[in-house]
């Protein structure tokens, strides 16, 4: 008997189109927020880039969550939703390294250096690579997915350093302008609007994007028997 | 002028990732539907 292959939802393909509005705001509010004294326009970057940098973590912790899920109940629908997320925060990580290169190179003078912050996202990415090839490498569903659940469970220990790390090791890198440790934010209003509003959007995004996967990946567990 | 044409570029970079994801994804979904 032929199974009924999931298909994106109303809620999914809503939760998307949304995103995308919202990233439109997101593009007004950040050109029309005034220049920063020091850097200029170029601080513009900063929205997307922290909005990157954020759902990137949020993606690991829910990885890692939904991996945690999957070694309790061994429901492989835990495993798709964890292997998704961990998908698009790898992808979100790389945009957000790449949109700091690209602030980097005016304003330190160089697009990368081996400071705390950025070597430990390195070390963030090198984790999520490791994790999509110890994937790769088992053949096994069960096994595979035990396997990467402890990647993501382990991987994530490495996300509260890397937030840290810019107040443990100061070095070359800023400070968080949303500072959740001192409860402070070193931003003024309207630039404060730009970054909350494109962090809506990321974050929208990224969970449409999660469900998309998890769709795809639901088709493909079905047709290696893994599904449920 | 120059910092404004250059940061409109990083943006319109990752905007054309993450619509080309998007279309990545629909297309799979499309293709294996």
């Amino acid at each position: 008997m032929e199974r009924a292959r999931p298909r994106p939802d109303a809620l999914t393909l809503g939760v998307l189109v949304l995103g995308f509005l919202v990233l439109l705001m997101g593009l007004y509010l950040a050109l029309s927020a005034p220049p920063d004294r020091q850097q200029g326009y170029l601080v513009r970057i900063l929205y997307l880039h922290v909005a990157a940098a954020w759902t990137g973590y949020l993606a690991f912790i829910v990885a890692a969550v939904y991996a945690l899920l999957y070694l309790v109940t061994n429901r492989p629908a835990h495993d798709r939703v964890s292997a998704a997320s961990a998908e698009i925060g790898l992808w979100l990580s790389l945009l957000m390294v790449l949109g700091g290169m690209m602030w980097a190179r005016p304003t330190w003078g160089v697009y990368w250096v081996w400071e705390p912050r950025l070597t430990s996202v390195a070390v963030m990415i090198a984790i999520y690579a490791g994790y999509f090839l110890v994937r790769q490498a088992i053949e096994d569903p069960e096994m595979r997915a035990k396997a990467a659940a402890a990647v993501a469970i382990l991987g994530v220990i490495n996300i509260p350093i890397t937030y840290m790390s810019v107040y443990w090791w100061r070095s070359i890198h800023q400070t968080a302008s949303i500072d959740l440790i001192n409860r402070k934010v070193h931003m003024a209003p309207a630039m404060l609007a730009a970054l909350l509003v494109n962090l809506l959007a990321f974050t929208l995004i990224y969970l449409g994007f999660v469900r998309l996967k998890g769709y795809l990946a639901a088709r493909q567990a079905a047709k290696e028997g893994f599904d449920g | 002028m120059g910092n404004q044409v250059f940061v409109l570029v990083v943006y319109l970079a990752t905007y054309a990732f993450l619509f080309g994801y998007l279309a990545y994804l629909l297309a799979r979904l499309r293709r294996e539907g």
